[in-house]
């Protein structure tokens, strides 16, 4: 029965001593892999994502008591989700104190690190068009082509306005076209 | 162009009865129809193309609906929305013919039951944990107070000895101040190192290993007063039970 509860009651039963954990596990539940995949393709490895994905769980656990119901909690969990991949991505940069194309090498590298990695292959191709692009395009272009967010979604995730996240994408899916044809 | 009559001729001689009957329209068509049919296709297209919120607000007999203006923008970005809201999908379609036949080819892996054990996983971790006292902790504080108590004893003397041999009031050298002026001691002693506490304690003479046992013992896990009628052994038991080669470390 419980799985079939909305957000807002969920989010009621939270602020329940009694079923705080029952209903967290739910929005967990509800939530988990589409998120996980959201960071996963944004930090490549499994061990990565699941860090960070963990990592943004337990801040939501500290922060949902006073989420405020005016925005909704798909895009609010979108959001920290983005945050919290973006942050990993920095302290990565900070750690190894290189410049951001090296970065995107290690992105890349981890990437080729992967045990089904096919370079001649076309959708492994495109994972690695998409680690060269520069991080806010690539998140744009992950939550429109894989997770098909309409841009007034995305406008209040990324806090952007829908033509600018229009303009991205269309730059970012030409940028990978190009890289795939002539690689 | 052939005229009527010819189209009558010919309609004679293929059926004398058909055209006896004559050409009649026997369907009539509402009051006004024609006058108004324009008029009509022009809404019908407007709501079409959702440039209307309700097609009530029309009045027929205008040339633009009433309210038709201050509902046109709202009306054309509620159409917008709707559009965006299919076209994830055929956007990429139009953009790269490439990228959309191969939209549903995933290349990562998850290890097996991960997503089954997430949630536990993170509840284990936000759940509040049982306090763990930490007796290390609690050593080194014995320690630094140790230590701290002959600092001060050292520098009470010295500052006795200093100041019993003169008579006037003299100022103090800085260092000294500095030393009296410590106003938090926890703060000053967690700068002294464990090691520094043991070589001072050594070189002092000090057994540190009875040191180490009295910094190690939580009064409330003492055995209790009964206990020592009971066994003539239980302090020992008690002390045995704590190995210091652990404390130490």
């Amino acid at each position: 029965m419980t799985e079939h509860l909305d957000d807002q009651e969920l989010l009621i039963q939270f602020r329940e001593p009694a079923t705080k954990e029952s209903s967290f596990t739910l929005i967990l539940k509800k939530y988990q892999e589409k998120l996980y995949w959201h960071i996963r393709r944004m930090v490549v490895s499994h061990d990565d994502a699941n860090d960070v994905l963990q990592n943004m769980f337990i801040k939501v656990w500290k922060a949902l008591d006073n989420f405020r119901e005016d925005s909704q909690l798909y895009t609010w969990l979108y959001r920290i989700a983005t945050n919290e991949s973006l942050t990993f991505l920095e302290k990565e940069k900070k750690r190894s104190a290189v410049s951001f194309s090296d970065v995107e090498t290690g992105l890349s590298n981890k990437l080729k690190a992967d045990k089904h990695f096919d370079a001649n292959k076309l959708e492994w191709k495109l994972q690695a068009a998409i680690q060269k692009l520069p991080e806010k395009q690539r998140v744009v272009f992950n939550l429109r082509y894989y997770d098909e967010m309409p841009y007034e979604k995305m406008s209040k995730v990324l806090e952007t306005s829908e033509g600018a996240l229009k303009a991205s994408y269309h730059h970012a899916v030409k940028k990978i076209e190009d890289f795939i044809l002539n690689s | 162009m052939e005229n009527r009559n010819d189209i009558l001729d010919e309609m004679k001689e293929l059926s004398p009865t058909l055209a006896a009957i004559g050409n009649v329209n026997v369907f009539t068509v509402p009051g006004g129809y024609f006058e108004y049919l324009g008029a009509d296709i022009l809404k019908g297209v407007e709501i079409e193309y959702g440039l209307v919120a309700d097609p009530a607000v029309f009045v027929s007999d205008t040339h633009v609906p009433a309210g038709y203006f201050e509902l046109l923008a709202d009306a054309v970005l509620e159409k917008i929305k709707a559009d965006e809201i299919e076209d994830a999908a055929t956007e990429i379609k139009a953009l790269s013919p490439m990228l959309y036949n191969i939209q549903n080819e995933h290349v990562f892996e998850v290890p097996q039951g991960y997503f089954e054990n997430l949630s536990e996983d993170v509840l284990n971790k936000v759940k509040p944990q049982p306090k763990v006292i930490n007796i290390q902790r609690h050593t080194s504080s014995f320690f630094k107070y140790a230590v701290a108590a002959a600092f001060t004893g050292v520098m009470a003397l010295g500052v006795f000895k200093f100041t019993a041999n003169t008579k006037d009031n003299i100022q103090l050298p800085e260092y000294v101040s500095a030393g009296l002026q410590v106003q938090n001691v926890d703060q000053e002693l967690a700068k002294i190192s464990d090691v520094e506490i043991v070589k001072y304690l050594e070189a002092s003479g000090t057994d540190v290993n009875a040191a180490f046992v009295a910094s190690s013992i939580d009064n409330n896990e003492l055995p209790a007063q009964e206990d020592y009628f009971l066994d003539d052994e239980a302090l020992e038991k008690y002390l045995n039970s704590i190995n210091l080669d652990d404390q130490k470390n």
